[in-house]
């Protein structure tokens, strides 16, 4: 233990002239702890039914009373909140937490800054899932049908991802290693899901050339992203599984600390490198398959916001981990807020709006910070 | 994804390669075609949809056609015998079935279309995207662009075909038809009661047609009014609040196959609807609503009864509750 607390003193050091100062650590934690509230009433509060300040606070406060004793208009209003807008705005809190950390996780699992939650092949891995289900299964019964709010379209994307994720953790598993009878090599992991995101996603080109226009149209939407189809359901099914995944994605700050001064070094500090692997990937891995289930594929949230909270707070998985979650989250709310004013009454893809808002931020961040490295 | 783009470009350099080969030999034979006809005709110029001049020096008789709603318009007009070779899903009439196909939605096999060597290729511009009409071109083809965006364009579509086949006295026919019946769904209903309604394109994601769409001008014939028609995109996504927001009187969904029925089960839950109120939210089995062809009027037809059934029932309960 105190080894691993070690180490990860060791690993400020470098970045103790940019970002070890408690300053910036504290403001970026008061400023995140006090805009996340902050947005999710927002999220609550913005959409193309317009509502007053005063009826939103009304509503809130009958959120979960019964409707009955109000008047129908703002029984209206508060259907809207309850049953649309809240499990969107949690949804995409949920979703945006649990890739950002994922995120953290892997950057910090493979070492390797372009990593992210995708990187297992989980996210392509989904896609097919989600298209073998659109296409095959689509056409003889619906692609829509309701189990309680989950379509076989959110089954198989789910399906899909940890059926990926299981084939990478297997194909770069073996027993070539001195230490222990199997291991699993951080590099192989890192090539094999390449090769996997590639096979799937010609899997899916395929299927998207095989089926007819309609399909394939839908397809290309579902893969961009969106959070227009959050429901009660979906919400419980995330926090059942992302937001333990979270909480226990926080547990491995210290060996995910050791990990970044090398494997074997990690090791030597007595991490249990192998169980460390396989835990980040299966906790990972249902965590990402369950939000691309849920919202589609939400790119750069999971890749940006980790590298923006390092340049902040320093790499510490400590804090990197949590605020990661925190920031992560309150992206997504707000990209999800922009998503459904900036063309209302239609909708924009969630995705763009991610990658337009954090672009943009993630290089004025670079561009301060010239000399960011991960470690 | 990664993997097949590459691959997918290789692919299309050597076809284009390949292709090089054809049209020298092809681009000698149209030359000498039009200076033969210029003493013979005057030709026959048609401005496509893509504002593109088409010139025939004489009529059409060979065709490949890329577009169901187009192989269904030709054989409206007699011209279906000319008909070489069409692209997938030109499923009507029960004759279209039997014709060669060159092109599935998203890939056309240009190399067997050079081949065919037809008069005239005509396209479904969006079906198929400028791109691909573009290549044509430029492989040395006449082409004709359709993109009929109202019921009045597909009267221009079946003249349109007339001159270039010259069979003028069955495109005569045909579209006098189709304005005859136009025309009459038109007085039938266009004047009625306004009634707001949201056509739902499928549910996950949510998306709609705005006013450019001919489904647009259909709603507009029954004397409905899309409630989303002035959006920017042909088909917007839109959310269930914004459908509340907009609070239409009619929602509904069409498709070749029932599949559509359990997509539009979700409303039942938004009760603040006034369609979902008045149960007037429905679902047409038709194929040919979203047809930019003739038989588009049948499926008009069935959306104008339904409106006129849910005027009829609106009026029932303000009766009731009065």
């Amino acid at each position: 233990m105190s080894i691993a607390d070690n180490a990860s003193v060791k690993q400020q050091e470098p970045f103790k002239s940019l970002s070890g100062s408690s300053l910036s650590f504290g403001l970026a934690g008061w400023l995140l702890c006090l805009l996340t509230p902050v947005m999710l009433l927002l999220g609550l509060s913005v959409g193309p039914v317009s509502m007053d300040m005063q009826q939103l606070f009304q509503v809130l406060l009958h959120l979960f009373t019964d409707t009955s004793s109000l008047d129908p208009a703002m029984a209206g209003l508060q259907t809207i909140v309850a049953d649309i807008r809240l499990p969107r705005t949690l949804l995409a809190w949920i979703v945006g937490a649990g890739l950002a950390i994922s995120g953290a996780a892997m950057q910090g699992l493979f070492r390797n800054p372009l990593a992210d939650p995708s990187i297992i092949g989980v996210t392509s891995g989904a896609s097919l899932g989600a298209s073998i289900a659109v296409v095959i299964i689509g056409s003889s019964i619906s692609a829509s049908e309701q189990w309680g709010g989950l379509s076989i379209l959110v089954l198989g994307a789910f399906v899909g991802g940890l059926l990926a994720v299981l084939t990478v953790y297997r194909l770069s598993t073996g027993s070539s290693d001195h230490f222990s009878s199997s291991s699993t090599s951080v590099a192989t992991m890192l090539l094999v899901g390449i090769a996997i995101t590639a096979l799937a996603g010609a899997g899916n080109s395929l299927l998207a050339y095989m089926s007819d226009n309609e399909t394939m149209r839908r397809i290309s939407l579902w893969n961009m992203g969106g959070l227009d189809a959050a429901s009660q359901p979906r919400v419980i099914l995330a926090a059942c599984i992302i937001v333990p995944a979270v909480f226990l994605l926080m547990r491995f700050s210290r060996q995910l600390d050791a990990m970044l001064l090398g494997e074997s070094e990690a090791r030597h500090l007595g991490v249990d490198v192998q169980r460390i692997k396989w835990s980040l990937v299966v906790i990972v891995a249902f965590a990402v398959a369950s939000s691309v289930a849920l919202a589609g594929v939400i790119g750069f949230v999971g890749l940006v916001v980790p590298h923006m909270l390092r340049m902040v707070i320093g790499p510490g998985h400590r804090r990197l981990l949590p605020y990661s979650a925190l920031a992560g989250g309150l992206m997504l709310v707000a990209a999800d807020i922009v998503a459904r004013v900036i063309l209302s009454p239609a909708e924009m893809p969630v995705g763009v709006i991610t990658a337009i808002l954090g672009a943009p931020l993630f290089i004025i961040l670079l561009r301060q910070r010239r000399d960011y490295g991960m470690y | 994804m990664f993997l097949i783009k590459p691959l997918a470009k290789l692919f299309y350099a050597l076809l284009i390669a390949s292709q090089f080969l054809v049209i020298n030999a092809l681009a000698e034979d149209v030359l000498t075609k039009e200076t033969l006809a210029k003493d013979a005709l005057a030709t026959t110029t048609i401005i496509d949809d893509m504002g593109v001049p088409v010139n025939l020096s004489v009529p059409a008789k060979r065709l490949v056609v890329l577009g169901p709603n187009l192989v269904e318009s030709l054989y409206e007009i007699g011209a279906g015998e000319y008909i070489l070779a069409a692209s997938e899903y030109s499923d009507y009439p029960e004759a279209a079935k039997t014709i060669a196909r060159v092109a599935s939605h998203n890939i056309i096999n240009f190399e067997e279309i050079v081949s065919l060597a037809p008069d005239l290729v005509m396209v479904w511009q969006s079906g198929f995207g400028v791109d691909a009409i573009t290549k044509l071109r430029s492989l040395g083809l006449k082409v004709y662009a359709s993109e009929p965006h109202t019921l009045d364009d597909i009267e221009d579509l079946l003249r349109d075909m007339g001159y270039l086949t010259g069979l003028l006295d069955g495109a005569e026919l045909a579209s006098a038809r189709y304005r005859q019946k136009l025309n009459q769904l038109q007085a039938d209903y266009s004047h009625k009661e306004t009634v707001s309604v949201f056509y739902q394109v499928w549910q996950e994601p949510m998306q709609t047609l705005n006013g450019d769409h001919v489904m647009n001008d259909a709603i507009e014939l029954c004397g409905g009014k899309n409630v989303f028609a002035a959006l920017p995109e042909i088909a917007p996504r839109v959310s269930v609040e914004s459908v509340i927001g907009a609070n239409p009187k009619f929602i509904f969904s069409s498709g070749s196959n029932s599949q559509g029925i359990s997509e539009l089960a979700h409303w039942q839950r938004w009760s603040m609807i006034a369609a979902v109120q008045n149960q007037q939210v429905h679902f047409l089995q038709v194929d040919s609503l979203v047809r930019h062809a003739p038989r588009i009027l049948e499926g008009a037809q069935q959306l104008c009864e339904l409106l006129e059934q849910s005027r009829l029932t609106q009026k029932d309960r303000v009766m009731a509750s009065e």
